[in-house]
């Protein structure tokens, strides 16, 4: 079957609304009105409650920090792993790799629970048990298989040749590293960032395992708030809790407009 | 080692474990010289070459370049240069920025590295593409680029390994005789890899011709041509019939016919496969069963496919190996 460009344009715009337009605006609307009632007379009314009620929650705002700062350390750390073990698997032979390679996956078969319970135990004796530093740790577990995936493929299709030729022209292990390899592993960077801290900031359970109650991040304000408030309250929690990686999201895209040759205003492929 | 050689390697070997990939290498080289270094697939010369600009580290062996010993050098602190058989332009700089990009780690100030750059750029036959990105470029002017981005950095030498393999033939052969002419006009010291004998005669002030891990004989293209030291540079470089260990015939001086004659030092019986027209000529590739071999030869005779025919020399064509081969 054929489609006509109107035609997919069509489609492209009806899955567009349905799934993603529609969900987004409905929620916003929702956040700034009461809850509807079924078998009503359909009457929207506005109100600021929802807002309200979320913005007099005491531990809001301490919490959107402490997530974005733990969010933040866990995308650091997952660069700093990610980038050599990826740079290591995709460009150096050595004997027991693919060993190495399933190893690294292994987090991801294992329940995290199962781990988070574990590795309690160690955090405890350690003196990590109940502090953010431990919550770090733990939130490393289900990042780091991504990680060091997505920037070992990053590697991969950038090729050794690349980066000798880079070598060749003069440039030293750190000159090559930031005018040729963080530029050019920009999408690979990009996704490991957003995946690594989307997967930190829904953290509930092992943080809750591990933070002991102390580290109160975004997601242990927002899951009681599930069962008790209101639809609205709820509504206005979703958009703030969205809100942090977008913000998150444009802070990473200004930082990587300062990597060497970077031109904004030519688009490149 | 003269006193005249820019470029020595001196008993330079390299082997993975316990594979050698090349042992013993000699070779010197001029300023502004360009070795071609010939060799089939697998012979050890993109190897070699890579352990020249500093990729690798040889086994053992020195490595001059002026008077000073760079074998322990890091690539990026050698003065040299290689060029890959891709262009491998940086695709997020312009074709300036690539050109300049060497200079910045000689601390050229910003001004002086676009200035320069933009010399070379206009000297490979590219102005105006200095703010172009290099995909908008096709794959010649993308060498061209990549050769330029290599000179920029004034190394001692350069190192080519097979840069024109990904182009077409017909930009192959322009873009010959246009490298050898820039390369000649900088004064540029250069090594060049290639697996096509006619490639390497071209660009090369002399040619080495490199199997087994090590050159088999180096000289100027004609006299490797005319008088090849061992079997393998005579089937491999020159156009010549081996007959054993000790002994030749260049095919220049062989000849077709269609009857057997007394007055032939050399008679062998040989069958046509086919036949190529080229350079205004016919050319008929024989099979010649009593030797394993085939041999292609021209001739005014008209022959058809599978026709018995007689290839023939005289007794003075029959040349010998040299005893004591020179590899120089």
């Amino acid at each position: 079957m054929q489609y006509k460009p109107r035609m997919k344009t069509a489609s492209f715009w009806f899955l567009t609304g349905s799934l993603f337009l529609f969900p987004v605006l409905f929620l916003i609307v929702k956040s700034f009105t009461l809850p509807w009632r079924y078998q009503a007379d359909f009457h929207m009314h506005f109100t600021l409650r929802g807002w309200s009620t979320l913005l007099s929650e005491n531990q809001l705002i301490s919490a959107t920090f402490i997530s974005l700062l733990i969010g933040a350390v866990v995308v650091l750390l997952n660069l700093i792993i990610g980038l050599s073990a990826g740079k290591a698997l995709a460009f150096y032979q050595f004997k027991g790799k693919s060993i190495m390679d399933t190893l690294f996956l292994l987090p991801l078969i294992f329940p995290l629970l199962a781990i988070a319970m574990g590795v309690h135990i160690a955090m405890i004796r350690l003196g990590l048990a109940d502090s953010w530093i431990g919550v770090v740790l733990i939130h490393l577990v289900p990042t780091i298989p991504y990680s060091i995936k997505i920037l070992r493929n990053g590697y991969v299709s950038l090729g050794s040749a690349m980066l000798e030729q880079s070598t060749s022209l003069g440039a030293n292990v750190r000159s090559r590293f930031l005018t040729i390899e963080l530029p050019l592993l920009k999408p690979a960077l990009r996704s490991t960032i957003f995946l690594t801290f989307v997967i930190s900031l829904s953290q509930y359970v092992i943080t809750a395992i591990i933070g002991g109650g102390n580290v109160v991040t975004l997601a242990m304000v927002y899951f009681p708030f599930l069962q008790s408030a209101s639809s609205t309250v709820l509504a206005a929690f979703s958009i703030w809790f969205a809100l942090v990686p977008i913000l998150f999201y444009l802070i990473v895209e200004i930082i990587l407009c300062f990597l060497p040759y970077q031109s904004p205003w030519r688009i490149k492929t | 080692m003269t006193q005249s050689s820019f470029i020595t390697l001196q008993n330079a070997s390299k082997s993975f474990a316990d594979t050698v990939i090349f042992k013993h290498v000699q070779a010197q080289l001029s300023k502004g010289e360009i070795l071609s270094i010939v060799g089939p697939s697998g012979s050890g010369k993109t190897t070699l070459l890579r352990c020249l600009s500093g990729l690798e580290p040889f086994s053992a062996g020195d490595f001059i370049i002026d008077n000073q010993n760079v074998t322990k050098l890091t690539a990026n602190k050698r003065p040299v240069s290689l060029v890959f058989q891709q262009a491998l332009l940086f695709p997020h700089m312009t074709i300036l920025d690539n050109v300049a990009y060497g200079l910045t780690f000689q601390h050229v100030k910003k001004k002086e590295r676009a200035k320069q750059a933009q010399e070379l750029i206009d000297k490979v036959g590219l102005k105006g593409y200095e703010k172009s990105f290099p995909h908008e470029l096709s794959g010649g002017q993308q060498q061209r680029i990549s050769l330029a981005r290599s000179l920029a950095i004034s190394p001692d030498l350069i190192l080519l390994d097979e840069p024109f393999s990904s182009l077409d033939p017909q930009l192959r052969h322009e873009m010959r005789d246009w490298v050898r002419k820039l390369l000649k006009s900088q004064q540029m010291t250069a090594i060049f890899v290639t697996h096509d004998r006619e490639e390497a005669m071209q660009m090369g002030d002399r040619v080495g011709v490199f199997n087994d891990g090590s050159f088999q004989q180096i000289g100027t293209p004609q006299d490797v041509y005319q008088r090849p030291v061992n079997p393998f540079v005579a089937t491999f470089f020159s156009d010549c019939l081996v007959l054993d260990d000790h002994k030749y015939v260049p095919v220049s001086h062989l000849f077709i016919s269609n009857n057997t004659s007394n007055d032939a030092h050399l008679q062998l019986e040989a069958i046509v496969q086919n036949q190529v027209f080229i350079h205004g000529e016919t050319f008929y590739q024989l099979w010649v069963a009593s030797m394993n071999k085939r041999i292609t030869l021209p001739s005014s005779l008209s022959l058809h496919e599978g026709a018995n025919v007689t290839v023939m020399a005289n007794a003075e064509a029959v040349q010998l190996f040299p005893e004591d081969e020179i590899k120089e």
